[in-house]
């Protein structure tokens, strides 16, 4: 089990960690590159689309890539599969906490830029910045990986089909942050009961995939 | 010195019979000892198993004997052991083929013996 | 009796209607190097798989040192399956580096003999740094064969080692095996195509033909049971009368057949006016594996 857990710790958790520390650290560094302008203050907003299209691409990688392999060194399958839900937390931890730490750094740090009606991107209110944001964030980025596990194992076989989901599924989430952006400036208000909903329904797609990747991990053949 | 070893014949074989040459020419005297099993597998690249093997066969015929902890040894006498063992398997090795391909030749028994006069005559004169 | 005895007893497995494992029986004695051999698709790879817990199975079980292969931490630590490395994943290029897979190695093994990787790689002059796909196919062999050799398993298996290597690099690996299995004397398999260089190395030999193990013993054990014997075609047939006959070739009035049988049924041949001649371990292979290829 030890074994599993650091091989997924230096090939997994950790390149997922960094990749979005330094993507809060570009955020808030291109503030003092590119200050005042709208290109700053477009990135700003849209920011969490990025750290959760990653953890859903990078999770590819557990089943196309990292599983084999270590399978191939002798890891035992159950080894993986728990390994693997360990990895998920501490790395859906570790990104909402890094966006919680980065949106506190723009609200309290930075000198942030004018939108067009001369009010600041902040007392317009994005929505990502605001401590109850974090919580959808982190359901998001736990339930996100796991999806993305089963469909790098079935992109093999279906490729078009899992380019297609995949696809839809980038689709949701950039309509998410638009629409929290709406919400944030108050033209669409969203009921607790939706966003609840969406948090579920995220859920359930996350628990069938653990189920389908709990099978596949028991069924795999290394090549 | 893998060339040394031929595809054909058993391959411990081949070392025992390549150790028994060594002692009739004198290579390996009495007392002396021979390459271990270990040395054996690495100078013919074969498998330490099979080279144990061709060592204790000779063990088993008394051309050799073990010292343990230390190696293989040739045996008193050993010298002359291979040439028993040679001359009984002189016949069938040798002699038989020799007459079988002599007779398919069409050669008599006195042709014969005139060649092998004069291999002998002709091997005393080289020494 | 059971220590560290390699076990399968009853192995199916089929990929889709094809029947590849067939109700196959194998034990594995340690402290010996084995040679896997068998024809192109006969089912090695799938076979070492599946014996090293890697590959699922449909029906069977395999046991090490009396307990299960299957998910079993204990078995499993104790085995290395060094596969051919693949310079293309189907994700695209594998961009993993020499280095990483040493890591694993390190991480993986409990045996994992540092010193005696650093050395090797030394003597390879592989790049740690380079990426596999940027190797060539000698590299990636010798990456493989680097791996098992320092992984110091007790049970260690190679797929195909020499596949990649020029002859000098294969005699060198014949050298290395021999000298580890020398120092440690773990059990080795090694499967290989290039049966009769390898010959001299393997003190127990494994055919896999059709599904089934067909030959589990001592390489030169097996090699003194078979027999060419050839002449004229009627005296031939004469002298291999009763005799297991594998297989026959014809040219014009001469006949060789590759016999199968022990010392006694050979006395009566040797009388006979044919020759008699021993078979290399290819052709022993050939004879009982060849089936309908050889000209009858």
């Amino acid at each position: 089990m030890k074994q599993a857990l650091l091989f997924l710790w230096e090939r997994y958790v950790s390149v997922l960690l960094w990749s979005n520390l330094t993507l809060g650290a570009l955020i808030l560094g291109s503030n003092y590159l590119f200050p005042q302008t709208d290109l700053f203050a477009s990135y700003l907003m849209v920011y969490p689309m990025f750290p959760m299209i990653l953890l859903l691409i990078y999770s590819y990688t557990l089943t196309t890539l990292y599983r084999d392999l270590a399978l191939s060194f002798q890891c035992r399958r159950t080894d993986f599969f728990w390994g693997s839900q360990l990895a998920f937390l501490v790395t859906g931890l570790g990104c909402a906490g890094i966006m919680a730490v980065t949106g506190f750094a723009c609200e309290h740090l930075l000198d942030l830029p004018a939108l067009a009606d001369g009010k600041s991107i902040l007392e317009n209110g994005i929505l990502w910045i605001k401590p109850e944001a974090i919580p959808v964030f982190l359901v998001m980025g736990l339930c996100l990986q796991p999806m993305g596990a089963i469909l790098g194992s079935l992109y093999e076989k279906h490729k078009i089909i899992t380019t297609v989901i995949l696809v839809v599924i980038m689709i949701l989430a950039v309509a998410a942050t638009v629409a929290s952006l709406f919400v944030a400036d108050g033209t669409l208000s969203v009921s607790r009961t939706v966003i609840l909903g969406t948090c579920a329904a995220f859920g359930g797609a996350a628990l069938v995939s653990e189920m389908v990747y709990y099978r596949s991990n028991q069924k795999t053949v290394v090549r | 010195m893998r060339e040394e070893l031929n595809e054909k014949d058993l391959i411990y074989l081949q070392i025992a019979r390549m150790l028994e040459d060594d002692i009739l020419r004198g290579v390996y005297k009495e007392e002396e000892g021979v390459p271990s099993t270990n040395e054996l597998s690495r100078g013919y690249s074969i498998n330490p198993a099979t080279a144990a093997k061709g060592l204790n066969l000779l063990v088993d015929e008394g051309v050799l004997y073990k010292r343990r902890g230390i190696g293989m040894f040739v045996s008193k006498g050993a010298k002359e052991t291979v040439k028993e063992k040679r001359k009984a398997a002189f016949m069938d090795g040798y002699v038989k083929p020799l007459v079988r391909e002599g007779k398919s030749l069409g050669l008599t028994g006195e042709e014969l013996r005139a060649m092998l006069e004069l291999a002998q005559s002709e091997g005393e004169n080289e020494e | 009796m059971n220590e560290n005895v390699l076990r399968a007893k009853g192995l199916c497995k089929s990929y889709g209607s094809n029947e590849v494992l067939k109700d196959l029986d194998l034990e594995i004695e340690p402290g010996k190097i084995y040679g896997l051999i068998g024809r192109n698709g006969a089912g090695k790879t799938t076979l070492l798989g599946i014996l090293t817990g890697q590959n699922t199975l449909d029906a069977g079980e395999v046991t090490y040192g009396g307990e299960p292969v299957w998910e079993n931490q204990k078995a499993l630590s104790q085995i290395c399956f060094s596969r051919e490395l693949q310079a293309t994943l189907f994700t695209g290029q594998n961009t993993l580096k020499v280095k990483q897979y040493l890591k694993m190695g390190k991480l993986f093994y409990p045996g994992w003999d540092q010193e005696y990787a650093d050395k090797l790689m030394a003597e390879f002059k592989v790049d740690p740094k380079k990426k596999i796909h940027q190797l060539s196919k000698g590299q990636m062999s010798m990456v493989t064969i680097l791996i098992a050799l320092a992984s110091r398993a007790p049970l260690t298996i190679l797929d195909e080692p020499a596949a990649g290597l020029d002859v000098v690099a294969r005699e060198r690996f014949y050298q290395l095996l021999l000298e580890d299995y020398m120092e440690t004397n773990r059990t080795f398999i090694v499967s290989t195509h290039i049966i009769e260089e390898a010959a001299s190395v393997f003190e127990q030999v494994i055919i896999l033909d059709q599904g089934k193990i067909v030959e589990n013993c001592p390489t030169e054990e097996l090699i003194s049971q078979f027999h060419g014997i050839s002449g004229r075609e009627d005296v031939v047939d004469e002298a291999t009368r009763g005799m297991e006959v594998l297989a026959t070739q014809l040219l014009g009035k001469h006949k060789l057949a590759t016999v199968r049988c022990d010392g006694t049924k050979l006395a009566t041949a040797r009388d006979a006016d044919v020759d008699i001649t021993p078979l290399s371990l290819q052709k022993v292979f050939v004879a009982l594996c060849g089936h309908e290829d050889i000209q009858q």
